[in-house]
């Protein structure tokens, strides 16, 4: 259960708060420029790369998710 | 470019239709099979839940198919090709929402249903704090008054682009999708639902692709590069259309929060966690699921694109179906039809199954007959959800006008009431009394906000959506009745935290 509170705490990290601040951050700086272009892109693109790159960390993130038991007093059973 | 559609498409889409709703109403007959095997006093549990032995596909496509709607498809599109940039550049938003549901809270609400056999999530907010009756009516009459217009949203948004792209009267698909959906969630319960997902999941992801590559590669070929488009977007709708921030920093701010955070409080997709056989299927599902909502979301842009070929367009929902008939092959605009109902449908069932869990567990079990017999708990669970689905057809008939906008006060009426109290399952000091004052709070203020009663996000919140005043104000009622109330029973510490069950008798 201990494991099950880390993990939702590492979701509102990672999927919420540090995504939040990488895509903001770029529709902040050139959201109000409609010809903004980053390398000949325009910049509304970045927001899907952005998008991609947080795709893989989440499956990052999820690989090192613990795969136990969800049987509902498991870890009594364990120790009788 | 022209709104007229060819015979040969139209029967295209008629094909596909007919046979679509022919393999929907098989599958739902191959999963009453199966819960007709199921001994009676196991058969509510097969019946909402699968047994909990759903594995990775289809739990993945509870929580992606279930909560990409008609609203992805069409009224997002529609949202898109109106608004511009100010809603094309939040598609990132709703992205991650298997990893925040399965990540987040499917090993914790996965643990705890299975040691109090929930079988809706009302059921674990239920047991959170302390067997309040006023925490399980809340939740069944937030669900039963949002839920419903979601559903009916969602029957209109799908049987609408029927008409669009047939020409038949839309009352003849609403009828017919209408008796297929409720027909296979009555009949196949969760098992029925999660099948036809599976179908329902390949359609959708076809139906963008399609989309994606016939639109954008005839932007490609016409413009040459991505910066033509651009310049081809400013030119045909103006460059206030492609700046994302011509609506307020709040509102759009607001709709971030809605579509991202506020997944988290949906329980036709947080039923997925009730579900699952194992971790392993859930993190299996974590995998399949992001990227099939990134590739659906983005898809949107197709919509986006679509301003370029049709600027004027008497209603923004149909451009989606306009662009699969102008610029993909006849035949191939009837599978994305599919996919538009897909994306209805499997919302529809999801929902369905879910609100009639909560009527029967936290409304009939509670409130009218706590001893009811197993037999009876069949019955009821059976009638529940055919009354249900016929209570959001018929709200359907109604038609109401602006999809999206039905949807985003589903969603932000569901997350005022219910997102602190499931924060509260991770908070060992929460209690019923807070939990109480969360949700009638987070329900009022965001009631009379946006029914305009008291302009308070105009007011104090800088013009923001009424989620956000529903979600402070909420969130002070929660901490400030928490802590001026006892803390909760040891009871529920055991449960939702403990290793070793409750000692019967013992608070």
């Amino acid at each position: 259960m201990r494991r099950a509170t880390r993990e939702f705490i590492t979701m509102i990290l990672v999927g919420f708060v540090l995504y939040t601040i990488a895509y903001w951050s770029l529709l902040l700086a050139y959201g109000s420029n409609p010809r903004a272009l980053i390398a000949g892109i325009p910049w509304w693109f970045y927001t899907l790369i952005i998008s991609i790159v947080f795709n893989v960390i989440v499956m990052v993130v999820t690989y090192f998710m613990k795969e136990e038991p969800v049987d509902p007093w498991v870890e009594v059973k364990s120790v009788e | 470019m022209s709104e007229v559609i060819t015979l040969e498409e139209r029967i295209s889409v008629i094909a596909v239709f007919t046979l679509y709703l022919a393999i929907m109403t098989a599958l739902g007959l191959y999963a009453r099979r199966v819960l007709k095997r199921t001994a009676i006093d196991k058969y509510v549990e097969e019946f909402y839940v699968a047994g909990r032995g759903l594995g990775t596909v289809i739990v993945a496509l509870i929580v992606a198919a279930g909560l990409c709607s008609v609203g992805t498809f069409v009224g997002g599109a529609g949202l898109a090709w109106s608004l511009g940039m100010p809603w094309a550049s939040l598609m990132g938003l709703q992205i991650f929402m298997n990893f925040y549901i399965l990540y987040g809270l499917g090993k914790k609400v996965g643990i705890v249903a299975r040691r109090i056999n929930a079988i809706s999530f009302g059921d674990v907010l239920y047991e959170r704090y302390e067997r309040s009756r006023l925490v399980a009516l809340l939740y069944a009459v937030t669900l039963l008054v949002f839920f419903t217009a979601y559903c009916s949203v969602q029957f209109v948004g799908s049987t609408r682009v029927f008409e669009v792209m047939t020409g038949l009267p839309y009352m003849v698909a609403l009828v017919l999708v209408g008796i297929v959906t409720v027909f296979y969630s009555v009949i196949g319960g969760m098992r029925g639902v999660g099948l036809t997902l599976v179908i329902q999941g390949f359609f959708m992801t076809l139906a963008y692709i399609l989309l994606i590559v016939g639109v954008w590669g005839r932007a490609i070929a016409d413009y040459g590069s991505l910066a033509a488009i651009n310049e081809a977007l400013i030119k045909t709708a103006g460059e206030s259309f492609m700046n994302a921030f011509r609506l307020p920093v709040a509102w759009l701010f607001s709709q971030w929060i809605i579509f991202n955070l506020g997944l988290l409080a949906l329980p036709h997709g947080l039923i997925a966690t009730l579900t699952y056989r194992s971790v392993k299927a859930m993190k299996r599902a974590i995998y399949v699921g992001v990227p099939l909502v990134t590739l659906w979301t983005y898809g949107i842009w197709s919509a986006l694109v679509g301003k370029i070929y049709f600027p004027k367009l008497t209603v923004p929902d149909h451009i989606n179906p306009m662009l699969a008939m102008t610029f993909l092959p006849a035949g191939l605009g009837g599978i994305v039809y599919a996919g538009i109902l897909s994306a209805a449908m499997s919302t529809i069932a999801t929902m369905l199954i879910v609100v009639s869990s909560a009527l029967l567990r936290q409304v009939y079990v509670i409130f009218v007959k706590p001893k009811a017999t197993p037999e009876e708990l069949k019955n009821v669970s059976t009638w529940l959800t055919l009354v249900v689905g016929i209570a959001a057809f018929l709200l359907a008939i109604a038609a109401p006008p602006a999809l999206e906008y039905v949807i985003i006060m589903a969603i932000g009426g569901t997350m005022s009431a219910l997102f602190w109290p499931i924060i509260g399952l991770f908070w060992k000091r929460a209690n019923k009394y807070g939990a109480v004052a969360a949700m009638a709070v987070g329900l009022v203020v965001y009631g009379i906000d946006k029914l305009k009663l008291v302009p308070i996000s105009a007011t104090l919140f800088y013009g923001s959506d009424p989620v956000i005043p529903g979600l402070v104000f909420s969130l002070v009622a929660f901490l400030a009745v928490t802590y001026l109330t006892p803390p909760p029973s040891r009871r529920v510490i055991q449960i939702f935290w403990g290793a070793r069950p409750p000692e019967e008798g013992k608070s």
